[in-house]
């Protein structure tokens, strides 16, 4: 009996750490797969942000639809559309967002299975920052029962400290892991870190 | 003579407030008078002329400086309020847009007072937070520009700390990290219920947690009543921000609340809402099926004649 019972935390245990090691993996072999398509994703979101705030969705598995808010002083306007439907590049061309360039960005995003990029506010001493925040959804990362989980990242504008565990620290408060929406991130590179998250934004 | 009048009397008494009690449980409204109690003028005159706070012993992590120019924000730019990223402060941020439109002056008092004397009190509700709320305002971290208001957290805090919903049965004492549990989470009847209490407000509410309002057409439902003021809404937000990455669907329930701020419908039969959420407006186009589904609470108001 007792045997039995050996045998069956053994196995639980071993399904655990064998599932936690994949998801570290993952992350790992995902970014040094899509490093330079995920870092130009970064730069030219930003370029087209400065001009006109905006967060973009890819809503579906297939990635065909997307959505998207733009943000303006007063109103954030949600638009939903098909990505070979003409009222995408209409409401674009309305708004006076680079055509071509929001073009290759959602290409990039379907590329690399983005599901979600903004960029994130956080305030360091009163004073307000950005981050760049991108979800990535991978069928790796999903299957049967298991729960939704997105690789997510955030890019920041400057080296950020971690952790001997490479957990992202408070730069205010070096004993304090910083959060963001309310996950704890690890290092990816000095300004790069990443968190398998539930959410996905 | 005396007897007989007064036999007569009572039985006019009670004619009188069993009529009153059919009336005021039918879905007559009472006649509505929206015009603020205060301006934001006065408001910022006030805080002017207070110049400077001093630290308070009731609220420690608090800077006076940080929370006199938090209450400015507040009257100069009411729909700048923000309940924070994931947060379940939602439904405290949506019932505030009431004092912050209706009476800053009066808000801005409730305020000062409660920083100063770590109580205060608002409509028929006195505040007296207890300590760990205290302690833990001004100190709430990675919810974006949240962090900087430590005058919404002490508002957000004391309201969570005060208002009690099944909800909140579980976990009733504030530890930290409890702005994102249960412990802050709002219920719809509890929502009514703040709003009734703290604002002296007559509430016609329409919906539960579980099942959806029995209103016919909701947009033209919708429509009827958002014609005069806002109406308050409590959402599935999982639906409204639409996402198929799975096939499975998730049980379907109202977490969210928002301020219906104008609804209206467009030529291709899309129904165009916008909410108020988040510190911003928001203008999203939805079908009429998707605005019934996610719609489990509307609450309109009107103000109680004095």
């Amino acid at each position: 009996m007792n045997r039995h019972i050996y045998y069956t935390a053994f196995f639980i245990s071993w399904i655990l750490m064998a599932s936690c090691s994949h998801s570290k993996k993952f992350a790992k072999n995902y970014y040094n797969e899509n490093e330079k398509t995920l870092l130009s994703i970064r730069d030219r979101f930003k370029i087209l942000f400065d001009k006109n705030p905006f967060s973009l969705e890819l809503i579906d598995k297939e990635v065909s639809r997307i959505s998207m808010e733009i943000h303006t002083d007063s109103i954030k306007y949600i638009y939903t559309f098909r990505t070979d439907e003409p009222f995408l590049y209409d409401t674009l061309q309305k708004y006076q967002f680079n055509l071509k360039a929001m073009g290759e960005l959602i290409k990039d995003m379907q590329k690399a299975r983005c599901t979600w990029i903004t960029n994130l506010d956080y305030y360091e001493k009163l004073e307000k920052k950005y981050l760049v925040f991108i979800s990535v959804r991978d069928k790796n990362l999903n299957g049967f029962l298991r729960s939704e989980k997105y690789f997510t990242l955030a890019f920041f504008d400057r080296p950020q400290p971690f952790d001997e565990k490479e957990r992202l620290l408070d730069r205010e408060d070096l004993k304090k892991n910083r959060l963001i929406n309310d996950g704890i991130f690890r290092r990816i590179s000095d300004s790069v870190c990443y968190a398998l998250t539930s959410k996905y934004r | 003579m005396i007897i007989c009048e007064f036999k007569k009397l009572s039985t006019l008494i009670i004619l009188v407030i069993g009529t009153l009690h059919i009336l005021l449980a039918s879905p007559i409204r009472m006649p509505a008078d929206s015009t603020p109690v205060s301006t934001h003028q006065q408001a910022i005159a006030y805080l002017d002329s207070l110049q400077k706070l001093d630290s308070s012993m009731h609220w420690p992590n608090v800077d006076p400086d940080l929370f006199l120019q938090n209450l400015r924000t507040f009257a100069t730019e009411p729909l700048k309020f923000y309940e924070g990223k994931g947060t379940n402060f939602c439904a405290y941020s949506a019932l505030t847009y009431i004092p912050l439109n209706y009476d800053p002056l009066g808000f801005s008092r409730f305020m000062i007072s409660l920083y100063q004397n770590g109580k205060a009190r608002l409509g028929k509700v006195v505040f007296k937070p207890g300590l760990p709320v205290r302690k833990a305002a001004g100190i709430i971290k990675y919810k974006g520009a949240l962090d900087i208001s430590p005058a919404g957290q002490i508002w957000f805090l004391s309201l969570a700390d005060h208002f009690k919903g099944y909800l909140n049965f579980f976990n009733r004492g504030f530890d930290k990290g409890d702005e994102n549990t249960l412990w802050a989470s709002t219920n719809f009847a509890k929502f009514n219920r703040m709003l009734r209490k703290l604002f002296n407000l007559k509430v016609h509410a329409r919906g539960s947690d579980i099942v959806r309002p029995w209103v016919g057409d909701t947009y033209n439902y919708l429509n009827d009543i958002a014609g005069e003021r806002p109406v308050f809404l409590f959402l599935n937000n999982r639906l409204l921000y639409k996402k198929k990455h799975k096939v499975v669907t998730r049980f379907g329930i109202p977490t969210h609340f928002v301020l219906l701020m104008n609804v209206f419908k467009t030529e291709d039969d899309k129904i165009t809402i916008i909410y108020w959420d988040y510190g911003k407006k928001t203008l999203q186009q939805v079908s009429p099926r998707l605005l019934r589904k996610i719609i489990f609470g509307i609450t309109d108001y009107s103000f109680k004649k004095k």
